[in-house]
């Protein structure tokens, strides 16, 4: 006969057991109106609800659905990349209205949100897992370092807009968060290979997951490129190919049903070869490029809220013909949420970053001093109330909404001192299918060590140049004014649409102060004499028309004005007005077609950057992918087909020593495999 | 040609309007899968043997620690099968299982899993779990996760042998194991 066994009552029964009681009544009302509304989904829809994931969501430091975010939020999902045949991060960001992307050469880009484009675009901030790589040096991304397995990315969130009540000085104009897969969502190897002509000529990755016991998981990744040279207006090959080997590795371990631990890491060496001018003599400078990060993250559930502590070491290292600079950063930052319940919400946080670096300065580019090690301290408060309407869990079946949010973070900086910078937000559920926000927030980008360290001698057509720095240089200051609404009648459609009026104070110029007769030099520093506006409407449409096709289109408007100070004697005067395109547009397809056939186009259009000599450009992107087998990939796909090549920014006013390149047409076949 | 215009209006309209498809909510994981527990009702039939009698319950039970908590009752609260009562039956035992028409096995039972499918095998219960190689082990519905939604396998040759019939709508849904021959 079978023996029967006597089953144990584990510890999760008791564990509901003492939890339930406490927050009985609300989460029982919740709770019941949520699955009352799962009930009345169909099977098909019911498969395609999402879980809750409290580990997500970094946009607004806690998990929040899209269509509920008081802000300008865009998401770029791993899907998202993969069919668009994105190989290179800062790519993928030419999938989200507002954001301005042009390519400088192989290696280069100017990246911004909301205007102010440029080789060294200060007013965005760029965060990989939390760590920010945005550089305190000259307020810039170093988007050449900026990789990790393609693969292994689970979403950007792309805010546009101010986010520095959240995040602190310098997300003026927006914050990119690049999150990556948890370990979990990575078991099992991958190995991707990639060859192509005109962007990568190879790419060869493996990742390996793992896990270690039972909540233990864990993944190791390698990865080699190599990037193709661009070309010239007449269509010569320029010396700008590049390289990179990185590795790293994330371990997730899931202490208790409360406790998540994260430890991640990478290690990254390559080089990247530019033209410069040095006093107007062409170069061709081989930049090394060395760097590594690590980073611990603890989070601790409590059934009303959370915490989290990480703290993370950074370091990198580039090696100039005009500069070298060694730079190692140490942050430590803890956040503790708190929803008393559905009516309330608080976040508060501390934070403290500690940067050091070390320049090996030339006669061309120096700063003074040679060694510096800044301190940054901040603190940042945001409270969420309802003022009026029903509450609603998860944000559904609502009668009406209307919350307030405000916040606000308070900094310390070695070279501005003291910054605030509050936002206030309204945001109103009319139903579960519109929303209407609207935000008023104060941003500054402080003082980049460039401002106020840096001497630099070039040789302009006007005669020599000295730039030097000025230790009075003040945070550049932006009052913001935003609205947005999105309408999302069903899971297939949704569409949103936001409005800024922008108004920046003491923007950076740059003034001449003396002049010394031999050489005849002129003598610069970078001082705050201007003003301005920007304004523009971002709009973004997706919708799956039928299961196996769906497009997504969007369409950002901008325009910037400058005025500056009629005592500013700034050599390139309000020219700045033409750094960003007035038109931007696009049109994405993703096609699923029998045969495990997919077929995605992208459309952009960019209308011209006259202060960059760029006329306007449309490109257009084909993919076709097959998935052989269950386990197996192959894609084949063209970039940039309209024309053999094109500008997408130039050098501009700026004294900047980099030469511009065109983007060429490029095609590639790229094989993944998963067992 | 003649461009169907009203028609193709119609269509915009639905696609656009229709007005039962509300955006999806998100929802803990373990509400998801109560509510598949409910749905999976309308999909199965048990045979007439699998009740003593009209008025008896229809029995849903978790066998060891319980994943739902509140939520699995209050996804079956009030529901009828086929005319009989839905009642939740938290079990720490297998002795009753013969009273189960739905057996959800916790993975707490893992080790305990091939004793458990080989005592029960001659009833007519649909067993569900999440935990891994499920179906393989003599399993009939097993939950998996791909990304962050919860998909199922089905091993149908397993139902039927048990007395239960699948409807086809299930199956087009699930991901459909077969178990090797023995």
């Amino acid at each position: 006969m079978f023996k029967l066994k006597n089953i144990r009552v584990g510890c999760l029964t008791l564990f509901l057991a003492i939890i339930m009681p406490i927050y009985a009544t609300e989460k029982d009302n919740e709770q019941r109106a949520l699955i009352n509304q799962l009930k009345k989904l169909s099977l098909e829809e019911l498969i395609e609800v999402e879980i809750f994931n409290p580990k997500g969501g970094l946009a607004a430091r806690k998990v929040q659905k899209l269509t509920q975010t008081a802000a300008a939020l865009f998401v770029i999902t791993q899907e998202d990349i993969r069919r668009a045949g994105i190989t290179r991060l800062p790519e993928a960001l030419r999938m989200v209205p507002g954001v301005q992307v042009a390519r400088v050469s192989a290696n280069k880009w100017a990246i911004s949100t909301r205007g102010f484009n440029g080789l060294y675009a200060s007013k965005l901030l760029v965060m990989i897992d939390g760590r920010t790589v945005y550089t305190p040096l000259r307020s810039e991304v170093f988007w050449d370092v900026q990789d990790t397995l393609i693969e292994d990315v689970e979403r950007i969130e792309v805010i546009r807009g101010p986010g520095s009540s959240l995040w602190g000085a310098n997300a003026v104009n927006g914050v990119i968060n690049i999150v990556t897969k948890s370990a979990k969502e990575t078991q099992g190897s991958l190995i991707t290979t990639y060859v192509g002509q005109g962007e990568e000529r190879a790419i060869v990755g493996i990742r390996q997951g793992g896990q270690l016991g039972n909540d233990v998981h864990y993944r190791v990744y390698g990865k080699f490129f190599e990037h193709d040279h661009f070309v010239n207006e007449q269509g010569e090959a320029q010396q700008d190919n590049w390289q990179m080997k990185r590795g790293g590795f994330r371990m997730d371990w899931g202490a208790s049903e409360q406790d998540n631990l994260t430890v991640q890491g990478d290690i990254y060496h390559g080089f990247v070869k530019q033209n410069i001018s040095v006093f107007q003599v062409q170069q061709n400078d081989s930049v090394n490029l060395n760097g590594l990060n690590l980073l611990a993250r603890w989070q601790h559930d409590f059934s009303n809220g959370d915490i989290r502590l990480q703290t993370y070491y950074d370091h990198t290292r580039r090696d100039r013909l005009i500069l070298d600079e060694i730079r190692d950063t140490y942050d430590l930052d803890f956040q503790h949420r708190w929803q008393p319940n559905e009516k309330q919400e608080f976040i508060w946080g501390l934070g403290f970053r500690y940067s050091q670096d070390e320049m090996d300065n030339t006669f061309i580019l120096s700063y003074i001093p040679k060694k510096r090690q800044d301190k940054l301290f901040s603190a940042f408060v945001r409270s969420e109330f309802q003022i009026a309407g029903e509450s609603e869990p998860f944000g559904y079946k609502s009668t009406g909404d209307l919350r307030l949010i405000i916040g606000s973070k308070f900094e310390h900086n070695d070279y501005s001192g003291f910054e605030i910078q509050p936002t206030i937000r309204l945001l109103w559920k009319q139903s579960d299918k519109q929303i209407l926000w609207a935000a008023i927030s104060r941003a500054v980008r402080t003082p980049s060590r460039s401002d106020s360290d840096i001497e630099y001698n070039t040789l302009s057509d006007a005669g020599a140049i000295r730039i030097t720095g000025n230790h009075d240089f003040q945070s550049e200051e932006l009052l913001a004014y935003e609205l947005g609404y999105r309408f999302n009648p069903n899971c297939r459609f949704l569409l949103d649409i936001s409005l800024f009026y922008n108004e920046y104070d003491k923007l950076r110029t740059g003034e001449p102060i003396d002049f010394i007769s031999t050489p005849p030099t002129i003598i610069f520093e970078p001082d705050n004499q201007m003003s301005g506006e920007v304004y523009g409407l971002e709009l973004s449409a997706s919708w799956k028309i039928f299961n196996i096709w769906k497009i997504i289109s969007t369409y950002s408007y901008l325009d910037t004005q400058l005025h500056l100070n009629p005592t500013s004697r700034y050599f390139v005067k309000e020219m700045e007005e033409d750094d960003t395109p007035h038109h931007q547009a696009s049109l994405r397809s993703l096609l699923t077609l029998p045969h495990h056939l997919e077929l995605d186009t992208a459309l952009y259009y960019v209308d011209n950057v006259p202060n960059q000599n760029s006329p306007h450009y449309t490109r257009f992107d084909i993919r076709l992918g097959w998935h052989a087998w269950k386990n197996m990939e192959l894609s084949l796909g063209a970039r940039n087909l309209f024309k053999k090549q094109h500008r997408e920014f130039g050098n501009g006013n700026s004294i900047s020593t980099i030469m511009a390149n065109e983007v060429r047409q490029a095609v590639y076949m790229q094989l993944k495999y998963r067992f | 040609m003649r461009i169907p215009w009203r028609r193709f209006g119609i269509l915009l309209f639905l696609l656009f309007f229709e007005p039962s498809e509300a955006a999806l909510p998100i929802a803990q994981e373990y509400q998801i899968k109560a509510v598949f527990l409910y749905k999976f009702t309308d999909f199965i039939e048990w045979p007439e043997s699998a009740f003593a009698n009209r008025y008896a319950p229809f029995n849903i039970c978790i066998l060891g620690d319980d994943p739902f908590g509140k939520g699995i009752d209050v996804a079956l609260e009030n529901e009828k099968v086929n005319g009989h009562h839905v009642k939740i039956q938290r079990l720490n035992h297998i002795k009753k299982v013969e009273l189960c028409q739905i057996l959800f096995i916790s993975v707490s039972e893992k080790y305990l899993m091939n004793d458990i499918l080989t005592f029960i095998q001659r009833y007519p219960i649909l067993t569900i779990s999440d935990s891994e190689h499920f179906v393989i082990q003599g399993g009939m519905i097993q939950f998996f996760k791909q990304g962050n939604k919860i998909r199922f396998y089905i091993a149908p040759e397993t139902a039927m042998e048990a007395g239960l019939k699948i409807s086809a709508n299930l199956l087009l849904i699930a991901k459909i194991v077969h178990r090797t021959p023995k």
